[in-house]
Formats: structure tokens, sequence, C-alpha cells
């Protein structure tokens, strides 16, 4: 009996690493990590400086964490030590989370090309170059001066995450296509063109990949062939491109497609035909975090009415909710009874999963700092300070003060009771 | 230079022997009486502009090698795009260190020197200075140094040595390129490169990492790289100067329009 005990542990502990490889902890994003976080406030076990913020959330392979900086680098970290076991360097920012499948680790880099790098050693393995990388762009962005000039969208921070499937590694690009590539060659499989940017990660499910573009549309593409199962129109903002676009990444559940926008909804699609189901009203605020899905409940966030959400799974309906103070473009994360919540004011939220209450919070040096009160006492952001004006100018100097508080972009990784989290003041923690 | 196969194990020898190096930069093998060695953190004040930085001192010597262990070190920036970026003109004396961040930040003008000396409370205390800018310079001890290397340079397997040719456009006007490699008296990787466009430009490589399927090939002097996957009779990939890529692929001399 004892032995058939440590077997199934074995297997359990087999199975449960591999599912914390990619964004979301696995091909369906469903948002669960493969342990519990702690219930009470961890302690920072170490840290690991890299030169520039870190966006993308890390993955886990053979007790290394392995992650991408805006540095430009491709890092592996040992995680019981914090030390670095290899980098490797890309031409661009790595704002991405890398999937690792079979032993190598794929993440695109603003260099315009997916990277493939042996997981244990580092050493590159292929690239593939995409149309190359770009922004979200629109005329009077945000209702920014110039109003008639394009502006690119200071707020499109991540690329976006591969999934493995069907051996091919899948991701969106700046290009406006969604791109399939052999996941051993490199070698192109297929690619599908949507209306504009994607750097939403796709999930995958039942042999289709649900991906949103920023052209406000949700596509289901079929993973073996790249032809379009269905699409799914989202709102649009015509008048300055701020309610529209898909920035938040799908979860697959049960059949269904559960997707946050930037039009201020969370909406739940038929995953067979793309009809919808319910959709939920944030107001205005846009939901660019991928929604976390388990036990017939939605986890989702939203930027900025600073809320943390919890929605019934089969009608939509608002089970309860908390604020978080500030944005949230992070995916919650449900880490057994608890659930984690990056904010981008620097502060990593815990929160129990059935009542939502505050069990502890992370708050880094840099937020506790708020050089130039770029936070509010109640660490909101100091919205008059930081943006003066309508100007562009002023909204990318703004954004940037917002981030060094050691914003949390980066979706928590939990395993084995300890967290491990990138800020964007550049530094990895290990939280236990 | 030599063509010779057995330059591949030498390399190897020599990754081996950087790889101890580092291994010997590692707790426990760091040298416990040394009060300078370490991971040393601290916030540069640029007239109100803080800079972070991270500063790994250690002393090593490639194992085996029968002279005396040598200080090296290398710096983090946070927020300024720099992990792992070799200390220069690093001299640490006494109580004393000194370097310049040279390669870190390269500067067209003065470089950002940093001099330190430890004090009796086990900081590292003194000034970044850039020509008649100064700052004064804290840095407290955070733990074990956790020193980076340079990437290694390899030698280079036999089915890479030789002539390569190919093709690449710049501005609409092709360039022929001519490569050919070898493993010099040292064991490693390196070549000369000929591009001949509207002009005519002979590079040596002077740095070669190649690994099991990808090989890159650096002209440093002039910034350039070669860089791809090798395999079936090709080099795949890419030629890199500053901002300028162009897709490149080379093929054995001789072989062109084989298929």
């Amino acid at each position: 009996m004892k032995a058939l005990v440590i077997a199934a542990a074995l297997v359990l502990g087999a199975s449960a690493a591999p599912a914390q490889s990619m964004f979301a902890g696995n091909p369906a994003h469903t948002g669960l990590a493969a342990s519990a976080a702690p219930r009470t406030a961890p302690r920072v076990k170490w840290t690991f400086p890299t030169g520039a913020r870190i966006v993308g959330s890390a993955v886990w392979h053979d007790g290394a964490v392995i992650f991408g900086s805006d540095d430009g680098h491709v890092y592996a970290v040992d995680a019981a030590s914090g030390r670095q076991r290899w980098k490797h360097r890309t031409d661009g920012p790595v704002p991405a989370t890398p999937a690792v499948h079979g032993g190598t680790v794929y993440v695109p880099s603003y260099d315009g090309r997916l990277h493939a790098i042996d997981a244990g050693t580092g050493e590159l393995r292929w690239t593939y170059a995409t149309g190359g990388e770009r922004r979200f762009e629109a005329r009077g962005l945000h209702g920014l001066q110039p109003r008639h000039q394009t502006i690119a969208d200071m707020y499109d921070v991540y690329l976006s995450s591969p999934v493995v499937a069907h051996g091919a590694v899948i991701f969106g690009s700046g290009d406006g296509h969604v791109h399939a590539v052999d996941a051993d060659t490199g070698r192109e499989r297929w690619r599908f063109r949507t209306g504009d940017v994607v750097h939403a990660s796709p999930a995958y499910a039942d042999g289709t990949v649900y991906v949103g573009s920023w052209d406000g549309r949700l596509y289901a593409i079929d993973a073996a062939t790249g032809t379009r199962r269905w699409v799914f129109q989202a709102g649009v903002d015509p008048l300055m491109a701020n309610q529209q676009g898909f920035q938040s990444s799908p979860a697959v559940v049960d059949g269904v497609v559960y997707v946050g926008c930037r039009d201020a909804h969370v909406y739940a699609l038929d995953a067979r035909t793309g009809a919808e189901r319910w959709r939920y009203s944030t107001g205005a605020s846009w939901v660019n975090a991928t929604p976390a899905v388990h036990g017939g409940r939605v986890h989702a966030a939203t930027s900025d009415s600073s809320l943390y959400l919890v929605l019934d799974a089969a009608r939509g309906t608002l089970v309860h909710q908390q604020p978080t103070q500030s944005y949230v473009f992070a995916s919650p994360v449900i880490a057994g009874d608890v659930v984690l919540v990056g904010v981008l004011n620097g502060v990593l939220q815990a929160r129990d999963r059935s009542t939502g209450a505050l069990l502890w919070e992370f708050q880094t040096q840099a937020s506790r700092a708020n050089r130039g009160w770029v936070l509010t006492a109640d660490r909101a952001f100091n919205s008059r300070l930081l943006f003066p004006d309508g100007s562009q100018d002023t909204a990318v100097i703004g954004a940037a003060r917002q981030w060094s508080t050691g914003s949390f972009f980066a979706t928590p990784l939990v395993v084995d009771g300890m967290i491990y989290i990138g800020s964007a003041d550049g530094q990895l923690y290990a939280l236990g | 230079m030599r063509m010779d196969g057995s330059s591949r194990s030498r390399g190897g020898t020599v990754r081996a022997a950087w790889m101890l190096a580092l291994a010997a930069v590692m707790p426990p093998q760091a040298r416990a009486d040394d009060a300078l060695a370490g991971r040393w953190q601290g916030v540069a004040d640029l007239a109100g502009e803080p800079m972070p930085m991270v500063v790994d001192l250690a002393q090593a010597a490639p194992a085996g090698s029968a002279s005396a262990p040598a200080w090296i070190g290398s710096l983090i920036l946070p927020g300024r795009g720099v992990k792992g970026a070799p200390l220069t003109q690093l001299v640490v004396s006494a109580r004393e260190v000194r370097y310049t961040l040279a390669e870190a930040l390269p500067s067209g003008g003065a470089a950002f020197e940093v001099r330190l000396q430890l004090g009796a409370d086990g900081r590292l205390a003194g000034e970044l200075r850039q020509g008649a800018l100064a700052t004064p310079l804290q840095l407290v001890r955070t733990g074990a140094a956790q020193v980076e290397l340079p990437v290694p340079a390899t030698a280079l397997s036999p089915g890479l040595t030789g002539t390569w040719v190919g093709r690449y456009e710049l501005g609409g006007v092709p360039r022929d390129v001519t490569l050919t490699l070898a493993n010099g008296n040292g064991g490693l990787g390196g070549g000369e490169l000929l591009i001949v466009g509207k002009r005519r430009s002979q590079l040596t490589i002077d740095h070669v990492v190649q690994g099991r399927e990808w090989v890159t090939l650096t002209a440093r002097a002039a910034s350039l790289r070669i860089e791809g996957r090798h395999g079936d009779g090709t080099i795949s990939g890419r030629l890199v100067q500053g901002p300028f890529e162009a897709p490149l692929v080379l093929r054995r001399a001789g072989a062109e329009g084989r298929s």
C-alpha cells in the first residue's frame, strides 16, 4: 500500500511539472498552479537581478525557472539556489512567457524571431523569423495628441507566448499572423492572417487553437491545417482604439472559451461554434488578464477599475469582487485554495479562493519607496501627476513611471509551495 | 591556421578549463579569507536619477593552471539592460577596488570609472566618476559572488572547416561572401571573411562559438557576425551588423547549384 502511495505521488509529481511548462500553466491556459501557494506571508528566499524589466511569466523545467527579460536574454535559474544555469541572448526584449516541450525552450523576442533553445544548456537550436515585431498602433490612440497621428500603444507590453501542440509551436506576432512552426525543425507549417497585431497567447484544446487579435476578433483555427473554424467579433473603437483588442488570452475549459477584452468585457463562447454564451461588462475597464477557470468559477481582473472578479462560469454573474488598488494586467493563478494576483503597483496579492479575502501581500521595494509619489497613499496610480496633459510624449513617460514601482505584469509560477515571479524592477523573486 | 580535427578536442579542453574556472568562483570554492569577494549592491545617485548596481567580485584561475588566481568581476545594471557585463580595467589591491564600465556603458567620451575602499563597517565606499562628473557610491555585500564569464570560444568541427560561399543583398546590391574557416594554433576556431559588393572587404573572424546545431562567427573589430544552423552542407542563418541584418545561406565552395 505504501509503495502504491509513493508510486502515485511520483506519477502526480511527474504530471504536475510539465503542466507549468507554458503560459497560464498548460495549453488550455486554465491558470492552475502545480501546487498550493502559502496562506501566510512568504519570505523572499532569493532574488535574481536582470538588466531590465521582466514582463513575461516564468515556466518550470527540471528544477529550473525559465523566463525572459527585456534586457534581451532568456534565463534559466536554479530554483533551489537562485543561481544562473544559463542565459541565451536574443536581439530584442523578451516580454513573453517561454514554452518548454521535449527539452526545448521556445520563446519569441522583439527581434522578430522565435528562438528554440536547448532547455539543459541554453544553446540555440534554431530560430524562425516572422514578418517582424511591432506594437499595436492607431491614430489618436487613447485620445492622445497629436490626434491625427498614429501612436504606438505603450500598454501593448507583452509578446505572444507560444503554445506547443500537434508537434508545432504556435504563437502570434506583430506581423498580424498566427504562426505554426514545426517544433523540431523550425520550419513553418502554416500561418493564419488576422487584421492586426497578435500579442495574446493562443490556447489549445481538442485540435483547435483559440487566439484573439488586436483587430477585435477572436479566432478558432484548426491546429493541423491552419484553417479558420469560426471567428467572434468583439467591440471596436474607431474613434481612439481604446476600447478594442484582445490582449487577454483565452482559457478553454469544458468546451467553453473564456476570454477578456479591452472592450471592457469578459466573454464566454462555445468552443465548437463560437456562439456567445454570456458576456460580463466591466463598465469601461480593460480586461487584459487571462481568466483562470476552476470549480465553476472564472477568476478575472480589470485594469482601470482595479478589481479582482469572480464570476459564475455557467451564467457569467458576479459572485464577488475585491479591490486591487491598481491596474491588473497579470493573469490570476489558482494555487490550491489561494488565488495570486499581480498588480501593476508592485504588489502581489494572495486571496482566499472561496471568499476573495486578502491573505497577504508582497510589495516590491520600489513600490514601497514610491519615488515621485507615483502611487497615492492607497496605492492607486497618481494619474493626474503622471499624465499632466494628453500628449503621447507624457503618456509614454507616465507609463514608464508607473512601471517604476516594480509592476507585476507577470503571472506567478507556483511549484512545490514556492512562488516565482518577475517584476518590472528587473528582479525575479522566489517567495516561500 | 591548422585544419586538423585534433583541435576540436583541444578547444573542448579550453572550454572545460573555462567551466572549471567558473566553478572555481562559485562557493564553496571561493576563498573564505577574501573580504572583497562576493556580490555587492548599491545605488548611485546621478543628480537625482538612481542607478542601481550589482557587482560580483571573485578570484579565479583556470583549473590546472600554476598561475595565481586573478580577480574577475561582472556587473548588472537593473533597468539599463546590462546583465553580466565584465568589469573592465579591474584592479583589486588590499582594501581597494577600481574598475570601469567601458563594456557595460560604452561611451564616446570619458568612461565611467568606479573607485571604492573597504571600510571598517564592511562596506565598499567611494565614488562613480565620468570625467568631471562624480557621485558618491556605497556598495553592501549581499551574498556570494556570481561572476559571469564571457561566452567561451570553441573549436570548429571538421564538418565546418574549409571554404564556404554565399550571397546576401544590401540596398538592392548583391554581396558575394567567401568564408574560410579553420582552427588556429590555440585550438580555437577562426577564419577569414571576404565580402565583395560595391567594394571589397576582408575581415577576420576572431570568435567562434559552435554548438550542436548552431554556430556563431564574429568579426569583433567590425561588430559583424554570421550565425546559423549548420548541417546538410549548409550554414543557414543571417549576417548581422548593428541594425543591419540579411538572410544568408552558405554552401561549400564548389557545391553551389547542387541540390
